[in-house]
């Protein structure tokens, strides 16, 4: 038989990325991170840090990505080391033994002295004691009992954080993470040209984006923030066209949009008017508040119309035209709707499956260690044929008093 | 003042809470229980409305369910020495009660906000029961507290708005109505926002409770440094009590109508900070109108006030005589029942964030988003493994996983009424009241 003996180094590396003391190191600088998400707005831009910040806490928050943290360097090196921290515990549980490798809790119910064991081995008592129980003899004079699924849990736990951490790091390295930012009206309005605006994450901030097509949407009817839109999206190959409301998305060409933003803003492309005259609505038209608003029909310019505000409560100003008399102007029916500007969320998500299996699996994990008992019975004997037995458990469901309970049934000693 | 009634009940459960933590009698506990279900249901379906869906419905409700959990598992003498505490969060419930603050949730057109709302209930209960026995366990621990209590009484310094009150008129909120302009010259979007002011001579009273925390604290590190035996409260102790308790009172005070002689300047001059705090680009206020005296002050938010009455806990718990031999419950039950609601409160943690993730996924088209309270509660998670890891492998350091439980708690409290306040950035889980 030949053994093998690993490099003192490596072994001391390796010792130092599964020990316990480098999750506590890890897990506590993931919690600073999570807690920068509290104070620095996120998702905002680098201008923007400025304009919230003075210019040397800008430079802070900046320079550490502290305004995208979930996507910053630091999370990212962060998550890799955790990633090769669990790999080094799955290896170490395999390696040197799950069991070994526990440190003792501290919870330790009692010891109970003086129990006899017949035949004066720990194995052979606990073997009487507890028949259904795995049980491993360490020498003459210790034996252990385990039941539970606590080892095979901690084994899934760390799977399922794996596989999360994987789902992270994928998603944010390989998937398609943008915006687009547009004004309400249709696709050939000037407005909606003019502030149409597609960005992609790229590097560590957003970047100009073409996505190769087009969207444009149109509020339905209802209140200008909440209402539904029909919108359409357009490319050379494929046309869509869908009814937006809260909570439905659209899918094209593999990119997920949702519709994460409507705000009323006052510098978003002024108002939309649609004039009424004998029953007839005249083509929409694009006005700002107190730029004069010719009202046109076939050609001839009827009125003037001066918006002081966006809401139905502000005065709107109609002036006929020179040759226009009064009572057209008093037929003439205007709506005033003002534009909004709606921000979509552009994703794909295409490696973000580790996150629906790393979830169920984790849950899975929890419950194994978390939730249903797990004990591990120590007994040991000692030279005046008596055993000191102590039990260690994990688990909410567990109830080491009747363990406990069952050994002494079976020997009829109390603790 | 809708939530008068449920205010009284609950108060009537206090009552019963303290009586309970006197008396062995397990039936008081549950009538308890009982009276604040009704109070809880009152505030549902009475005129109100005050579901969980707002944080004052889920304060509410969570104060229940933790009387519960204390009631199902308060067949010894532990639970009896937390009712105290359970007195404590029904006196903050009632004062939750008194909110009228409009409740509102944008994203609800999704059925993940059943399951979530109601494992966020479980879960701040749990929560709740952790927290109360792991206050229980660090009991007299001066410095600590201490300096939780004055870390809790500096950061409303920082903010303005902690302790401002709503400004009524004839039994209506008074509204500030500004008009909206941009350099770009557009102009014309109104806003209204409710006239607020600051209580006056608040700040008196904190700094006041602020200097004799800070007094406190010098001399508890003091002896602490002389290793000093002495652990009497003494007339220092007694002293710093009623300072807080003094602020903690006239802060509370803040829920109910009464005359207040602040100018319309002054009401202008905090709306102007408020909308210019909200304005978005290039926008800013011009013309402010507001009405002229005479107002009434009364039910402003109800998150200082919570602030303050858990700082006066924290006092409380530092100046309260530790004696491990007339301890009524083992140290090492204790021990044991913290991690089975720690572990639960994880467990039910993981799953309420799943079932957040499925609501965000449906809703913000992603299943994590950077909202504040996702890193609240990813951080709530961080500190739960810390707690496992430190009992588990650092078990010479016996009350660390006590105060990571406090912090938690704190966390948990911050994220709650941090928006409100203006101590965090907005979030989607901003509802106010």
């Amino acid at each position: 038989m030949t053994k093998y003996h690993s490099s003192p180094r490596l072994t001391k590396a390796f010792d130092i990325i599964s020990s316990k003391k480098t999750t506590i190191v890890l897990v506590a600088c993931l919690c600073a991170l999570f807690s920068v998400g509290l104070f620095v707005p996120q998702g905002i831009s680098d201008q923007a840090v400025g304009d919230v910040y003075s210019s040397a806490i800008a430079q802070v928050v900046i320079a550490l990505d502290a305004h995208h943290i979930a996507r910053s360097w630091a999370m990212q090196l962060l998550s890799i080391c955790m990633l090769v921290h669990v790999l080094g515990l799955l290896i170490g549980g395999v390696l040197k033994g799950w069991g070994d490798r526990q440190t003792p809790t501290r919870m330790v119910w009692m010891t109970a002295t003086g129990l006899r064991a017949s035949g004066g081995q720990p194995e052979q008592f606990v073997r009487r004691a507890l028949p259904d129980w795995r049980i491993q003899s360490r020498g003459e004079r210790r034996a252990v009992a385990t039941r539970g699924m606590g080892v095979e849990g901690f084994g899934v736990t760390v799977i399922g954080v794996g596989l999360l951490i994987s789902a992270w790091l994928l998603h944010a390295w390989l998937d398609v993470e943008g915006r687009i930012e547009l004004v309400t009206g249709p696709a050939d309005d000037a407005a909606v040209s003019a502030w149409f605006n597609a960005e992609k994450w790229e590097g560590n901030r957003y970047h100009p984006w073409s996505p190769g097509f087009t969207l444009s949407c149109e509020q339905v009817d209802g209140d200008p923030v909440r209402a539904e839109r029909r919108c359409i999206v357009n490319s050379d190959e494929q046309k869509g066209e869908v009814t937006l409301g809260p909570g439905l998305d659209m899918s094209y060409k593999g990119y997920r949009l949702t519709l994460v933003g409507v705000h009323r803003d006052a510098n978003v492309g002024g108002v939309e008017v649609k004039t009424t005259l004998d029953g007839q609505e005249l083509e929409g038209q694009t006005a700002s508040i107190g730029t004069p608003l010719p009202i046109v029909r076939a050609g001839k310019e009827l009125a003037t119309v001066v918006l002081s505000g966006f809401s139905s409560a502000d005065l709107v100003a109609v002036a006929p035209s020179p040759g226009v008399t009064r009572d057209v102007v008093d037929t003439m029916k205007i709506s005033v709707t003002p534009r909004t500007k709606l921000t979509f969320r552009v994703t794909t998500q295409n490696y973000l499956w580790p996150l629906w299996i790393g979830f169920p699996v984790l849950l899975m994990g929890l419950v194994m260690v978390l939730v249903l008992p797990g004990y591990r019975v120590y007994v040991t004997g000692n030279h005046e044929e008596s055993c000191d037995v102590s039990i260690r458990w994990s688990g909410l469901l567990a109830r080491p008093a009747e363990v406990l309970s069952q050994i002494h049934q079976q020997f009829g000693e109390s603790p | 003042m809708m939530g008068v009634l449920p205010s009284l009940l609950l108060l009537g459960a206090l009552v019963l809470w303290v009586l309970s933590a006197r008396n062995a009698s397990t039936n008081v506990i549950w009538f308890a229980v009982l009276i604040h279900g009704t109070a809880a249901l009152l505030l549902v379906f009475g005129p109100a409305r005050l579901t969980p869906l707002c944080w004052a419905g889920t304060a509410i409700w969570a104060s229940w369910v933790s009387g519960l959990l204390i009631a199902l598992f308060a067949r010894n003498q532990l639970g009896k020495s937390i009712c105290i505490s359970q007195a404590v969060l029904t006196l903050i419930a009632s004062i939750w009660a008194l909110s009228s603050a409009p409740q509102e949730a944008f994203a609800v057109h999704s059925w993940w906000i059943v399951p979530h709302v109601a494992l966020a209930v479980l879960w701040v209960a749990i929560m709740l029961v952790a927290t109360m026995i792991a206050f229980y366990r660090l009991r007299g621990h001066r410095v600590g507290f201490l300096l939780l209590a004055i870390g809790i009484t500096v950061v409303p310094l920082l903010v303005p708005r902690a302790s401002w009150v709503t400004v009524h008129q004839d039994g209506e909120a008074v509204m500030v109505e500004a008009r909206m302009d941009d350099s770009a010259g557009a102009q014309g979007l109104h806003r209204q926002i409710p006239a607020r002011v600051s209580l006056p001579y608040e700040p008196l009273f904190r700094q006041s409770a602020l200097f004799a925390l800070i007094l406190g604290f010098v001399v508890a590190l003091l002896r602490k440094v002389a290793r000093s035996q002495a652990q009497g409260a003494g007339a220092l102790g007694l002293v710093v009590v009623l300072i807080v308790g003094v602020h903690t009172t006239y802060l509370a005070s803040s829920v109910f109508p009464r005359p207040i002689d602040v100018s319309q300047d002054e009401i202008s001059n905090i709306a102007l900070q408020t909308l210019k705090r909200e304005a978005k680009g290039t926008e800013y206020p011009t013309v402010l109108t507001v009405s002229a005296p005479p107002y009434q002050g009364g039910s402003g938010s109800p998150s200082p006030i919570t602030w303050s009455v858990f700082a006066l806990a924290m006092v409380c718990l530092a100046y309260v005589r530790r004696d491990p031999e007339s301890a009524s419950v083992q140290p090492g039950r204790l021990e044991r029942l913290e991690a089975r609601f720690a572990t639960a409160a994880m467990f039910v943690l993981i799953v309420l964030v799943g079932t957040g993730a499925m609501w965000s996924d449906d809703v913000w088209g992603a299943p994590l988003i950077a909202d504040p309270k996702v890193f609240a509660s990813l951080l709530l998670m961080g500190l739960y493994v810390l707690y496992w890891l430190t009992q588990r492998y650092i078990p010479n350091r016996v009350d660390a996983p006590s105060w990571i439980i406090v912090g938690a708690f704190v966390v948990l409290l911050f994220s709650m009424t941090g928006p409100d306040l203006g101590l965090i950035v907005p979030t989607l889980h901003h509802f106010i009241g």
